[in-house]
């Protein structure tokens, strides 16, 4: 297969969404106003670990309220995440339980007339609390001599056994690691620490949820996953599927946040069920930060190498600080494993990852699901390494990657497939290129107060979860397409667009293989009811799985609409074929060799009609059985102001290999943010608690969880993006994701750079200009 | 749990017209100004503070004057946008300029008053060591029966803590008066801290006055390194009518740390603060060096 | 207590009775259903809320309607005129500014003030007029790119 000349994909049009966003018209959910409509506010807990010895909403209630607590509600347990198969989801969670295990854990709901009302209502709800000894670190927590975190737990209907506050492990080993360093020349061995980002999507995740007379809901959610919310809001409220309608409606940005049902989504339909009305909850800022954030890791990563840099053997141990709730670190666990195993051939290898309940907020994917966490100490480490073999980064790790023909299993053990398409040569010599590799400065040898210095890191993603054997990950899309009687096309499917333009990519794939112009493509409102399954917007496989059924369901769809025309054209379905005619804005069916001959799509469609043949439509579920790896190089140039320990960013080369692109402009800006949110998680961005408080350190605020700003990045034209020429056979015309990737190598290449200019390997992020300071300090007294 | 989305009391509010009438208000117990609400509205929606009446000062007439004849006066109602504006300021009085520059953005300089920032209190208010270094003073009203009573507060006596100052409950600061400055002067104005929108870890402002090589005078003073912000004296002192060298920058510099005394929160570290204050101080009186000598 | 207000919002002037402790991003939001401005922080730190209060750019989450009557606000929904897009409106569409679209409407309130003040703007400029606008998407490029493009076309707009 090649690459072929398209129509469509590769060009920029305006996304179908940007005029209702630039005008202030898009609803999101927080926007949603129903008639006789309640405002509903989350009660949450003002300790770490507590039980309600006693709640009494007596005059919350007279003040018109409604109110749920525990005693309210069913007390099923379940985890918020259904992207994993049942055997591999660990349930800890409950509606609303007795027990609070975080400061901001839910424990009750008021609703009432008007925000300010409610807000009132809450605060008159009287509780009495037992307050019990609180963990919080992982240390503390497998000290644990009190009350555990989680008494109950259960892995399907079994209930599993919590010693000292251990949510999960896991253990993974190939080759033989011990005969494999002894065969190494060099070993470098290290601990990491990452911090724990919030992902501070704009909009607080919100929802809406109106009771309707037939038993049913109707959902307005912030969600990456449409259908799994409604699954588990079916279970927890024992409505059938075909009366609970999750609604798709754009988020203020996921960044994975979104991959679970958040409990503001099961909370809202809680309330709104007790109060028969329907009920929006839009919770503030400070509510928000208490309820996600990305998984902090602390591990030690040793890799062995021989005198020519092949590497042979490595050993991670890790520990990852959970908080109150699994959302699925199970499946984390395995992916840390993952992402490591898959960035270079290791032929030995042993993994441990033990996960640590720890009375703060529940962690959650956030844009990477691990690989930046784990592809910053792969790529610090490979850096050392080659700084000990004297080789050149970029040579050491060409020598070592995982590409073209190998076998990977970024998305944990048991999501492995084979590598079609690779990018990374050129990437990293381009990219090289593109930033002065060759003339950056000698650490050892900078002096000065400013000092510049140049990074690189490179990393992947998985497009999607797909693999030849289904694993623990749940991976398939539905889609539905039909030709209209005027020649244009409807795209109905579940998936979802966080912003990066997932839906007009889908889109953009129907139009190329129908054959009509990018404007000829609606995209259909969608709901649960009437959409198949889709298994969510994550893992970076929207293009690639999502997009990916969408094409493979317009094909099917063609292939009707070719057999209509064959009948009116005369000829064999094998010898037409459509394109685009942009001047008069409709599809053509030509028969190939004889352009003469031809027929515009409207008219086929509209022949069938009246023959009565019927429409060209088409519905499928698919489950891709690959997930490519979207592999991205980054080359960062940092000016560090060596008495103040201030880092500068001044200049950025993004290298993406997504395959085809599809749509450039939006793949650019998928870069630009991978890098805004990486150089963050590098440089700033962490939550910390008040460890006699259990509250966070910033108190919810975000004026004091920094994130860059524009100020604080480079200029439109010292960000440079370029992509590699690489076609992916398995993908939709070539295509495979970028998302994830644009962020999984930034921290790294942040550090990198940052040590190129101080001779320092910074090991734990994010590196404050404070440890700058320090380590120059430490340097400078020998 | 801090709500911001909403303020779920109520409270009295009242948009006074004259200066009179703003004093009146004040008289009511629990009653707090609001100039342009930027620190007022934040600390009553995270709980800090719960005010029973508000009374708005922002249409008072008398508050609104802006007067530059030698020394600079700015009342109490004027936005830090405008002030900006001015281009005496930004040609003069680069150090305020730079300060006011650096707060917020500017949808907060649009509605906040140097006023406000100064009443605040903060440690790291940011005009307040450019103004300190300016010897500017406050002018504070209060009702006396039926009349207004004014008096001049120096700027380095009006702060007495971390979010404290001399004012009385009913006190009101009517404008912040600039004396006249130097021709041969320069200042500038340096923070430190986490990202471009963001309170100081540090800052620091310095006015100085150039003879030939010499400083014959040099006012610094350093923001977020003590209880409240300050005149770094030991310092003036060892450097006052030196000559400008790069080496007695080098070799005074650290007695700052004399002069401040830092703490440990959430922006940053004392040990951090107290690395960078020397040059943080040695930058600013650079720059402010070039500029008394017309260098930039 | 109840104040009376008298605003005019994109043009249109309105007469309502708010309580003190009402903010103005509420009352625009679910009094008079212009939805455009977000809440994203409430404490000034997102610059998603930001409307125009006679031209210039503020935060409506920090302010209390009743402290603004008798005043002009302009919002998202009021500067496409006829329909027809404001320049930075379409350069925000064609340098592929928007992701989510949440920080979107403040953005663009604040980049107008932004021209309407400097119609010119370097990119340190742009950069510092838009350093109170989150944008957890974008990375800012685009938009900075836009803000840019933007103040291009609205001088070819004005010259017609
Ligand atoms: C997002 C954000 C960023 C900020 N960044 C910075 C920054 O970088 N640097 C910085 O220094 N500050 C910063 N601030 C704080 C604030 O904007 C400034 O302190 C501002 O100058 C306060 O002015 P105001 O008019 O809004 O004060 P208000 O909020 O109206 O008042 C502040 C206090 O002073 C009292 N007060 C006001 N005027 C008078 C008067 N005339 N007489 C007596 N008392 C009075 C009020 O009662 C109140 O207690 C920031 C605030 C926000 C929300
Ligand atoms: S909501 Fe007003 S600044 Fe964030
Ligand atoms: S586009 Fe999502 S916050 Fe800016």
């Amino acid at each position: 297969m090649s690459k072929k000349e398209y129509f469509i994909l590769g060009k920029d049009y305006p996304r179908k969404e940007d005029i209702a966003r630039v005008t202030g018209k898009e609803l999101y959910p927080s926007d949603i106003s129903l008639p006789g409509m309640l405002t509903g506010k989350i009660l949450r807990s003002p300790y770490p670990h507590a039980r309600i010895k006693r709640i009494d909403f007596k005059r919350a209630e007279a003040m018109g309220a409604v109110c749920i607590s525990y005693k309210d509600v069913p007390d099923t347990y379940f985890n918020q995440r259904l992207v994993s198969v049942p055997k591999a989801t660990y349930k800890d969670w409950q509606i609303l339980s007795d027990k609070v295990r975080q400061v901001g854990d839910p424990y009750a709901v008021v609703a009432a007339e008007t925000e300010e009302l409610a807000s009132r209502a809450a605060r008159a709800v009287e509780v009495e609390w037992e307050v019990l000894p609180s963990y919080l670190s992982p240390e503390e927590s497998l000290k644990a001599e009190g009350e555990l975190i989680h008494d109950r737990v259960y892995l399907e209907d079994r209930e599993i056994p919590i010693e000292k506050n251990i949510a999960c492990t896991r253990e993974i080993v190939e080759g033989d690691v011990e005969k494999g360093f002894k065969e190494a020349d060099v070993i470098v061995e290290n601990e990491f620490v990452t911090p724990r980002v919030y992902h501070c999507q704009l909009e607080p995740r919100s929802c809406v949820c109106r009771p309707e007379p037939d038993g049913g809901i109707t959902v307005w959610p912030s969600t990456q996953a449409l259908h799994n919310t409604r699954i588990l809001l079916g279970q927890l409220f024992d409505i059938p599927l075909n009366k609970v309608n999750v609604v798709r409606i754009p988020g203020g940005g996921h960044f994975g946040s979104g991959i679970h049902t958040n409990s503001v989504i099961y909370l809202t339909v809680a309330i709104a069920l007790k109060a028969g009305r329907p009920v929006k909850i839009a919770p503030s800022r400070e509510e928000d930060i208490y309820d996600h954030c990305r998984y902090p890791t602390r591990y030690t990563l040793k890799l062995g190498a021989k005198k020519d840099g092949t590497l042979v053997a490595g050993e991670m141990n890790a520990l990852v600080d959970i908080g109150s709730h699994h959302i699925q670190a199970f499946a984390f666990l395995g992916v840390l494993a993952g992402w490591w195993h898959s960035l270079y051939r290791l032929p030995n290898m042993k993994y441990r990852g033990t996960a640590v309940y720890t009375n703060k907020a529940p962690t959650c994917a956030m844009q990477g699901y691990g690989a930046p966490q784990v592809t910053f100490g792969v790529e610090t480490t490979m850096s050392m390494l080659a700084e000990k073999l004297e080789m050149d980064p970029l040579k050491l790790r060409l020598k070592n990657y995982v590409g073209l023909g190998e076998i990977f299993w970024g998305q944990g053990p048991s999501v492995r497939s084979t590598i079609y398409s690779d990018g990374v040569e050129e990437l990293l010599t381009k990219g090289a290129e593109l930033i002065g590799w060759k003339s950056r400065p000698d650490p050892k040898s900078q002096t000065g107060r400013f000092r510049r210095g140049i990074g690189m890191a490179r990393g992947f993603h998985t497009s999607g979860t797909g693999a030849p054997v289904p694993g623990e990950v749940k991976d398939y899309s539905t889609a539905m397409v039909k030709i209209n009687e005027d020649g244009s096309v409807d795209l109905l499917t579940a998936l979802m667009d966080h912003g990066g333009g997932t839906l007009d990519a889908a889109a953009k794939l129907v139009a190329e293989e129908i054959g009509v112009p990018f404007e000829k493509v609606g995209i259909s409102p969608a709901d649960t009811r009437s959409t198949g399954y889709d298994v969510c917007t994550h893992a970076t496989r929207g293009v690639y799985c999502g997009g990916g059924a969408a094409h493979e369901v317009a094909r099917m769809a063609k292939k009707i609409l070719l057999e209509y025309a064959s009948r009116i054209l005369n000829a064999p379905v094998d010898a037409l074929k459509t394109m685009p005619d942009f001047e008069r804005n409709e599809g053509i069916i030509y028969v190939d060799g004889m352009p003469e001959k031809r027929i515009t799509i409207a008219e086929v469609a509209q022949t069938a009609m009246n023959n009565d043949w019927g429409t060209a439509i088409a519905v499928k579920s698919i489950r891709k059985v690959h997930c490519p790896p979207a592999y991205t190089a980054y080359f960062v140039e940092v000016e560090v102001d060596t008495e103040t320990g201030e880092v500068k960013i001044k200049k950025v080369v993004a290298g993406s290999d997504a395959g085809v692109v599809v749509n450039p402009k939006m793949a650019k800006g998928q870069l630009h943010g991978g890098f805004y949110r990486g150089a963050g998680m590098a440089l700033l961005e962490d939550t910390d608690y008040d460890l006699e408080t259990g509250k966070l350190t910033n108190k919810g605020l975000i004026v004091d969880y920094k994130m860059l700003g524009s100020a604080d990045l480079p200029d439109p034209e010292d960000f440079i993006t370029f992509f590699a020429d690489t076609y992916e056979p398995t993908g939709p015309l070539g295509a495979k994701g970028i998302g994830e990737a644009a962020l999984n190598p930034v921290p790294a290449a942040v550090a990198a750079a940052i040590q190129n200019a101080t001779g320092v390997w910074f090991t734990k992020l994010p590196i404050l200009p404070e440890d700058i300071l320090n380590a120059m300090k430490e340097r400078e007294n020998g | 749990m801090a709500d911001t989305k909403i303020i779920d009391y109520e409270f009295s509010y009242n948009k006074a017209a004259h200066l009179n009438d703003a004093l009146r208000h004040l008289q009511e117990k629990g009653t707090r100004i609001l100039a342009g609400g930027t620190d007022l509205i934040v600390r009553i929606k995270t709980d800090v503070e719960k005010p029973t009446g508000i009374i708005d000062i922002s249409d008072v007439e008398e508050l609104q004057s802006f007067v530059i004849d030698g020394k600079v006066e700015i009342g109490a109602a004027v936005k830090l946008s405008s002030i900006l504006k001015v281009p005496v300021i930004r040609e003069r009085y680069m150090g305020l300029y730079e300060a006011i520059d650096s707060i917020g953005a500017v949808q907060i300089r649009n509605l906040a008053t140097l006023a406000g920032n100064l009443c605040n209190a903060s440690p790291g208010a940011d005009s307040a060591p450019p103004l300190l270094t300016l010897e500017a003073s406050v002018e504070v009203a209060s009702l006396e029966g039926e009349n207004v009573e004014k008096r001049v507060v120096p700027l380095r006596e009006f702060f007495t803590g971390p979010g404290k100052t001399i004012l009385k409950s009913d006190e009101l600061v009517t404008k912040i008066i600039i004396p006249s400055i130097d021709s041969d002067s320069g200042s500038a104005f340096k923070k430190i801290s986490r990202v471009k929108l963001d309170i100081a870890k540090i800052s620091c402002a310095v006015y100085l006055v150039a003879e030939g090589q010499i400083m014959r005078d040099i006012r610094i003073a350093v923001g977020a390194a003590s209880a409240k912000p300050k005149r770094a004296e030991s310092l003036e002192r060892e450097l006052k009518g030196k000559k400008f060298e790069q080496g007695l920058l080098e070799e005074k510099a650290n007695l700052i740390n004399k002069d401040i005394s830092p703490i440990t929160d959430i922006r940053s570290t004392e040990e951090y603060r107290r690395n960078v204050a020397p040059v943080l101080v040695r930058d600013t009186i650079e720059l402010a060096w070039k500029r008394a000598k017309g260098a930039e | 207590m109840m104040i009376p207000v008298e605003l005019k919002i994109n043009g249109k002037d309105y007469s309502l009775n708010v309580k003190p402790n009402e903010l103005l991003l509420n009352v625009l939001r679910e009094r008079l259903n212009l939805l455009g401005a977000k809440y994203g922080c409430g404490i000034g730190e997102c610059g998603a809320c930001t409307v125009l209060l006679n031209g210039k750019a503020v935060l409506s989450c920090l302010i209390l309607a009743a402290s603004v009557s008798g005043q002009e606000i302009t919002t998202i929904e009021g500067i496409s005129e006829n329909n027809k897009l404001h320049p930075l409106q379409e350069a925000f569409i064609e340098e592929g500014a928007i992701q989510c679209g949440f920080c979107t409407p403040g953005m663009v309130m604040t980049a107008k003030a932004l021209l309407d003040e400097n119609p010119e703007p370097g990119y340190d400029e742009i950069k510092e007029a838009i350093r109170g606008n989150l944008c957890r998407c974008t990375g800012y490029v685009n938009i900075v790119k836009a803000i840019k493009s933007g103040s291009k076309k609205l001088k070819e707009r004005r010259k017609e």
